[in-house]
């Protein structure tokens, strides 16, 4: 039977050129609209180069500190003794790693140029829990981090820009805050959409001037971030409960400050978040019923647009169902054939929508990717790549077909179950 | 044996300022195996009648009775089944699919049965060559004489072997002889098949070849 839809669908397409093609390209802006929203979302939660362990790779960037006499208030990242006495020999990770800087630009004078690129002051951890790519040297390793040595790893395109090479930048040093540092290896550059996980260039923390500064005040509070890798979604839970046994010790022993248990922001990178609490749980929530709202909002004007069209096609081929109803069609069994003839249509429309998708991806990826990747992005006005990988996603793909189908019922089930209403001597009558 | 009993059926088509009695007291009982001609001046009812009897549309008042089924009594399913199992119709003006081919087209009551396709194409197949049309299954409607596609919907109405064949002036729209040729296959069917037919027809000398004439005035039976 469905043989026989397709056999129809085509020669309806044959017959009335004029319609299909506009069918045709109504929906595949529709779908064109969805499958970007889709490969936003998707990215924000994707295992992309070099966070290749997203959904195993937790942060905990904030707490809230309180003076347990009520008067002051800090929410903020934490001192480099914090890290080293609370964070670091946590049990319920494979790797923590902590770093500091991003956000921060990175000014380097090359050739009387001044340049300016997203860095990050890291630990040697860094480079077991983002998976990135040399194509020439190494990272810097744990005994050059605790040497304090003055090494930098860069993508060969912040090497491509300073020294107009790239293996050949291994050696080559740079001038940063006042200090030359000498590079030991150059990454495959990785795109701004990898989020928490981009940089272009890194370094150790411990050569950082004021790495160890703590405030008199207050010993914990900093702008160190942390990064775990864990096992597995138990491992997660076990490493969260751990983090609330140390915030809890600390409370406890700590006769001025304390530390906000109910706000423990620690998150799946796999579900992007930000620092407001509200804004954080309704991603977890999903970013699937973001996306879901999402297309629903963005199927909604194309699908009464077509739907217009399908009813004035429906009138067009009133004869022709009267004459299936007169020869023993039931209206059930016209409503599944007229849904999958244009079904049909809907899912050309949808190749050709996902197609355009692309061509918009490739085309405004600035202008699309920046909007939820702003605040990285702006500090440098770093180029936006786009990989393969990213946009030939198999679950992105999927989802386009179910929006075609959507898009389908949206528009055609109204109007076709409508027409099909007709008694049989008024659809035969119709002279048309 | 009636295979087509209508009692006391009145029609009226009731729009906003008019009210048309297309009907009247119609009492009309065919039996099983004959060929009846309908006739009478256009917009005496003749259509409006076969409709009824083909179970498109119930009567006003009155009661219509085919191979034993009440049709005031089915539901749509069960009148869709009976309509595609019973009754083959041959319209007014042909009524052929224009986007599919003849072969298609004459399929169409059979993609209301559960049957295979090969079975299908037999069957498709079958009958248009009793029309004298194999050698134009892959031709559209667009492509085809008015004699043809007469041949075609008559291959589309008897593809299913219904019992009854309701034919809206069959040859209306055609030369002498073509029409010739469509009342040959006609009582071909009911000679040989024994297929029940009844035919609307303006044409007096296609009309005495049948079995019985009833004729029409205004709706009403005349005799
Ligand atoms: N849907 C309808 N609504 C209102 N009036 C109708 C409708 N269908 C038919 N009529 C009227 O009923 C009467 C009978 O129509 P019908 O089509 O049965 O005539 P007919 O005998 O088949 O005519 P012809 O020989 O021209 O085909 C006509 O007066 C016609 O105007
Ligand atoms: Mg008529």
């Amino acid at each position: 039977m469905l043989k026989l839809y397709f056999k129809q669908a085509i020669a309806l397409i044959k017959q009335n050129k004029l319609f299909s093609g506009l069918y045709i390209l109504g929906s595949a802006l529709a779908i064109a609209s969805v499958t970007i929203l889709a490969v936003v979302i998707y990215l924000s939660v994707a295992p992309i180069y070099p966070d290749t362990n997203r959904e195993n790779v937790y942060y905990l960037s904030i707490s809230a500190f309180n003076e347990k006499n009520g008067k002051s208030k800090f929410v903020s990242g934490y001192s480099y003794k914090a890290v080293n006495e609370w964070f670091y020999s946590l049990k319920n990770a494979k790797v923590v790693s902590a770093e500091f800087g991003r956000g921060i630009p990175f000014e380097i004078k090359q050739n009387y140029k001044n340049y300016v690129f997203n860095g990050v002051y890291a630990d040697a951890n860094f480079f077991k829990i983002y998976k990135y790519r040399f194509i020439a040297g190494s990272p810097f390793s744990e005994t050059d981090f605790d040497g304090k040595l003055k090494k930098v790893v860069m993508s060969d395109r912040t090497a491509r820009k300073l020294f107009g090479t790239e293996d050949g930048a291994i050696g080559k040093s740079v001038k940063m805050r006042g200090h030359n540092y000498t590079v030991c290896g150059i990454f495959e550059q990785p795109s701004i959409i990898a989020g928490e996980s981009y940089a272009e260039l890194i370094v150790p923390y411990t050569t950082y001037d004021g790495y160890m500064y703590e405030d008199d005040v207050l010993l914990w509070y900093g702008s160190y971030r942390l990064r775990f890798l864990v096992e597995d979604d138990a491992q997660a839970d076990a490493l969260r409960a751990e983090i609330v046994d140390i915030f809890n010790r600390f409370n406890n022993s700590d006769p001025d400050w304390e530390v906000a248990i109910n706000r423990l922001y620690m998150k799946s990178a796999s579900r992007n978040s930000s620092n407001f609490e509200e804004w954080t749980e309704f991603y977890e929530s999903g970013s699937g019923i973001l996306l879901l709202i999402g297309t629903f909002i963005l199927l909604l004007i194309p699908a009464l647009n077509l739907s217009g069209m399908i009813s004035s096609r429906m009138e067009m081929r009133e004869l022709e169902m009267g004459v299936r109803k007169s020869f023993g069609a039931t209206r059930e069994t016209l409503l599944k054939q007229v849904m999958w003839e244009n079904l049909i249509l809907t899912i050309m429309g949808g190749i050709v929508g996902i197609f355009l998708c692309w061509v918009i991806l490739y085309g405004c990826k600035e202008w699309v990717f920046m909007m939820s990747f702003e605040e990285t992005a702006t500090i440098t006005g770093t180029e936006v790549d786009i990989t393969t990988e990213m946009i030939f996603a198999p679950a992105v793909f999927l989802f386009s077909l179910g929006a075609c189908v959507a898009l389908n019922v949206m528009s055609a089930y109204i109007p076709a179950k409508r027409a099909l209403k007709r008694p049989v001597v008024e659809m035969l009558n119709d002279k048309k | 044996m009636e295979v087509i009993k209508l009692t006391g059926i009145d029609k009226i088509y009731r729009t906003k300022e008019i009210e048309t009695q297309a009907l009247e007291n119609v009492n009309i009982e065919v039996r099983k195996g004959e060929f009846v001609s309908i006739m009478g001046p256009s917009g005496c009812g003749k259509s409006t009648l076969l409709n009824i009897i083909g179970m498109l549309d119930l009567p006003t008042t009155g009661s219509v009775e085919i191979c034993g089924k009440r049709a005031e009594n089915m539901k749509e399913n069960e009148l869709a089944r009976f309509r595609n199992e019973k009754l083959g119709f041959v319209f007014q003006s042909f009524h052929l699919i224009n986007s599919l081919n003849v072969l298609d087209n004459v399929m169409v009551p059979l993609l209301y049965r559960n049957m295979s396709s090969s079975e299908r194409n037999r069957r498709v197949k079958d009958v248009l060559e009793k029309v004298g049309l194999s050698h134009r299954m892959k031709h559209m409607p667009s492509q085809l004489s008015g004699g043809q596609c007469q041949r075609v919907a008559i291959a589309r109405a008897i593809v299913g072997n219904p019992e009854i064949i309701l034919a809206d002036e069959p040859c209306g729209n055609l030369d002498s002889k073509m029409g010739a040729e469509i009342m040959e296959i006609l009582s071909e069917l009911n000679k040989k098949d024994g297929r029940t037919v009844v035919m609307v027809t303006h044409n007096e000398e296609q009309a005495r070849q049948t079995d019985r004439i009833i004729r029409f005035f205004d709706g009403r039976q005349v005799m």
